[in-house]
């Protein structure tokens, strides 16, 4: 359980990357940003997970409840979703301006800024 | 006491404040009439500015840690959140509050059109700064890394009329987002390995231990994050994307205070966490971060030199003072970080004035391109001044704050045994400044080539300067038709075919008239006080006795680890026990020797400039244009090609944090 978690936080961040690299079409591009930036939200929950831990809510609990998972990292990714979202927003605004502006969703016709 | 107690109510207030403005300004900014959002806005950053200099004044001699809802350590267990407030902390966070003030005068006059949502964006970019500098937790820092981020991509984009500022904005905020998320997984294996988030628990849990993987991998990840931020190469490729495209105003706020947030939080986490593994990681992490510092040192002034386009210019000067800074933290001596603080306050105030001369150049000629704007600066004489005392102040002018601060550096390199940093600084600083002076002799002085854009400097396809922003100003010379506005570009995105060479026409059309040839409106007031007034505070600052020993101390009491873990796991009733009283070094003398290496390299600024528009070194120009280009070409404004700099960046610090750290 652990390395498979593990493994698709090293896949999903490196194939998001990968994909941001060689993109040619900013929508995809934005896209696999949020690919890369789920490999955060697994790679959180894997670090604050037990094994048989059940859910950390802790009211009307029977006698012996075993471990929790962590609370702590759940709350954080769940941080890292709000953020992930308003960047994703955020992008997608700029993303349909360039396409009005520009008439172009390619960054390589997007030379704008080049030295 | 009293201004100490009091002043522990004023810690939250300072993030709550501008933060409570913000929401104001988006929510009801449609009730108010332009002048009250304007006033409403400038009145809440100056309360922060306040706010920030009384935490300044009462954290100095000892930190002041303020529990969130009173849930303070118990039996040295963190369990809630913490803000821990330093001088060098809230001084930052009251720099941020002081441009943002500049930002929001400047922009009254400058945006036609500015909404409440333009004041809500820059007071939560001011928020977040304040609680990126004050808080000592380390998750609460990544949020504050985020919130200062997205609120900049917003503004970078902001009302954007032309491609360059929204692909800016998107080379920006995916290059940062990405940095984010590095930041996000290096505190993520730092609470594997410690189940802490506070920064003096974790400090605690790793000290005296060795290095293990998982602990360089958060390094680097950690450090990547924050470098990405401050633009370090090789991370820095978005950086003249976006503050060579985003909106005046919105430039002050980035070349001030945005990237030096990303070394603050590195030298933040360095000290109160990574300092105290075992087997001293200092003197070998330091050889890694000095050599950082002295690239982007490097690359940052040499591009400044190649550029035309004064706003990509002033972006790449931003870089190469960045390279100074991490020269100065990265020498992990208290001495080196109080020389980079003083600097980063100088030269954050001289940079602010230099983008809002070149405001005003855009707001009154229409342009921000060096060879258009030949001999066309008559008329605007005080701008001419605040350029040119904006370059000086870059070159260390004394008595200005960044002339204390060089001091304070220098000597840091020599009691580290490293003079020899001095002259990396001295070139990279002269060649920087000396850029923005050509500028300045060809705009006001009409020197130099009179041909548009020469092949030997900069950009030949500048397309965007001139139309970037324009239908959020004024427009004092009436409608630039647009054709005439994209004029050289050539290549122009929109695939309009305007006719080249618009500089030889407007360029005759006499130094007091607009492009059109009609008569500019006056500057208005707003836009010539502010940078003069950011200007009069570095001086002032920089005459004020024993400044540099103030930041001397400041800076000791922030790099001493074992006394800042205690100062936050044994604190009572929010208020400190008196951790005894911080020794002020002595203040290191003004030597006259340093007064004329100032004054040398100002001088050497002015040649630098000299040489740049003398017709006679036109050879040299060539040679050097010729032995950088594979460096501009590199800086191809792909965000394909940034990440992958940002992958090859994260992959050789984690090689060289492992060498350091084990």
């Amino acid at each position: 359980m652990s390395v498979l978690a593990y493994g698709v936080v090293a896949w999903l961040f490196l194939i998001g990357i990968y994909g941001v690299v060689t993109s040619r079409n900013l929508i995809h591009l934005v896209v696999c940003l949020s690919v890369a930036q789920s490999a955060t939200d697994i790679l959180l929950l894997e670090i604050g997970y037990r094994d048989g831990g059940h859910a950390p809510v802790f009211v009307s609990l029977p006698a012996h409840p075993g471990p929790a998972v962590d609370a702590v990292m759940q709350a954080l990714a769940l941080t890292d979703v709000v953020v992930g979202a308003a960047v994703t927003a955020l992008l997608l605004a700029l993303v349909v301006q360039v396409h009005k502006r520009a008439g172009t969703l390619d960054p390589d016709k997007l030379r704008s800024t080049r030295d | 006491m009293d201004l100490f107690t009091s002043a522990s109510a004023v810690i939250p207030a300072s993030v709550a404040v501008p933060l409570v403005g913000a929401a104001l300004m988006a929510g009801f900014s449609g009730l108010l009439p332009r002048w009250a959002r304007d006033l409403i806005a400038i009145a809440v950053a100056l309360a922060t500015v306040v706010l920030t200099l009384i935490l300044t004044a009462a954290s100095a001699g000892r930190p002041m840690i303020y529990w969130f809802s009173g849930w303070r350590p118990a039996g040295g267990m963190v369990i809630g959140i913490d803000y821990a407030v330093g001088p060098l902390g809230a001084g930052m966070a009251s720099l941020a509050g002081l441009l943002v003030c500049a930002a929001l005068v400047y922009c009254w006059r400058y945006f036609d059109s500015a909404r409440g949502r333009y004041h809500a964006l820059v007071l939560i970019f001011l928020a977040a700064s304040v609680d990126f500098c004050l808080t000592g937790d380390l998750f609460n820092l990544f949020v504050a890394f985020e919130l200062v981020a997205v609120t900049a991509f917003g503004l970078t984009g902001y009302n954007a009329g032309h491609p360059a500022p929204l692909q800016g904005a998107i080379n920006f905020a995916v290059t940062n987002s990405l940095g984010g998320m590095t930041v996000l997984m290096g505190v993520a294996f730092l609470y594997a390995r410690t189940g802490s988030l506070n920064l003096a628990q974790i400090g605690q849990a790793l000290a005296g231990r060795h290095a293990d993987g998982l602990v360089v991998v958060a390094f680097a990840l950690l450090a990547g994050g924050f470098l990405v931020k401050a633009a370090v190469v090789p991370f820095h490729f978005w950086l003249p994307d976006a503050y060579g495209s985003a909106p005046i105003p919105v430039c002050v706020l980035f070349a001030g205070v945005l990237s030096e947030l990303g070394l603050f939080g590195l030298i933040r986490v360095w000290d109160t966490v990574f300092s105290g593994l075992a087997g001293g990681p200092g003197p070998r992490m330091r050889v890694v971060l000095l050599g950082l510092g002295i690239l982007t040192a490097l690359v940052g002034a040499v591009m400044a030199l190649a550029q035309t386009q004064l706003k990509r210019m002033l972006a790449f000067v931003t870089v190469s003072h960045l390279g100074i800074y991490l020269i100065g933290v990265g020498l992990l001596t208290p001495l080196g970080l109080a020389g980079a603080s003083l600097l980063v306050i100088g030269d954050a105030l001289a940079k602010s004035a230099l983008f809002l001369g070149v405001g005003v150049l855009q707001h009154q000629r229409a342009s921000v391109s060096e060879p258009r704007l030949r001999g066309r600066g008559r008329g605007l004489a005080v701008t001419g001044v605040t350029i040119v005392l904006g370059a000086l102040v870059l070159a260390d002018l004394p008595p200005f704050v960044s002339s204390a601060g060089h001091a304070l550096l220098v000597q840091a390199a020599d009691q580290a045994g490293l003079p020899w940093l001095e002259i990396v600084i001295a070139l990279t600083v002269t060649l920087s400044s000396g850029a923005v002076l050509r500028a300045a002799g060809r705009i006001w002085l009409g020197w130099g080539m009179a041909e548009s854009p020469a092949p030997e400097t900069g950009t030949a396809d500048d397309a965007g300067d001139e139309a970037e922003d324009r239908p959020d100003t004024t427009d004092p010379a009436g409608t630039t038709d647009p054709a005439g506005a994209a004029g050289g570009g050539s290549t122009g995105p929109t695939g309009q075919a305007g006719p080249t060479g618009q500089a030889g026409p407007t360029g005759q059309a006499g130094p007091g008239l607009g492009p059109n040839g009609r008569e500019p409106k006056r500057v208005p007031l707003t836009m010539l006080l502010p940078p003069l007034a950011l200007l009069a505070i570095g001086l002032v600052l920089g005459l004020a006795p024993d400044v540099a020993a103030h930041a001397a101390a400041a800076a000791a009491a922030f790099s001493d680890r074992a006394t800042y873990a205690s100062d936050v796991l044994g604190t009572r009733g929010g208020i400190l026990p008196a951790s005894g009283t911080v020794v002020v070094p002595a203040a290191p003398a003004v030597s006259a020797g340093g007064l004329l290496t100032d004054l040398g390299q100002v001088l050497v600024a002015l040649g630098v400039a000299g040489i740049a528009l003398d017709r006679r070194a036109r050879r040299l120009r060539q040679a050097l244009a010729a032995g950088t280009g594979w460096l501009r070409r590199m800086h191809s404004g792909l965000v394909g090609d940034q990440v992958t700099w940002l992958v090859a960046g994260l992959a050789l610090l984690a090689a060289l944090g492992a060498a350091a750290l084990r």
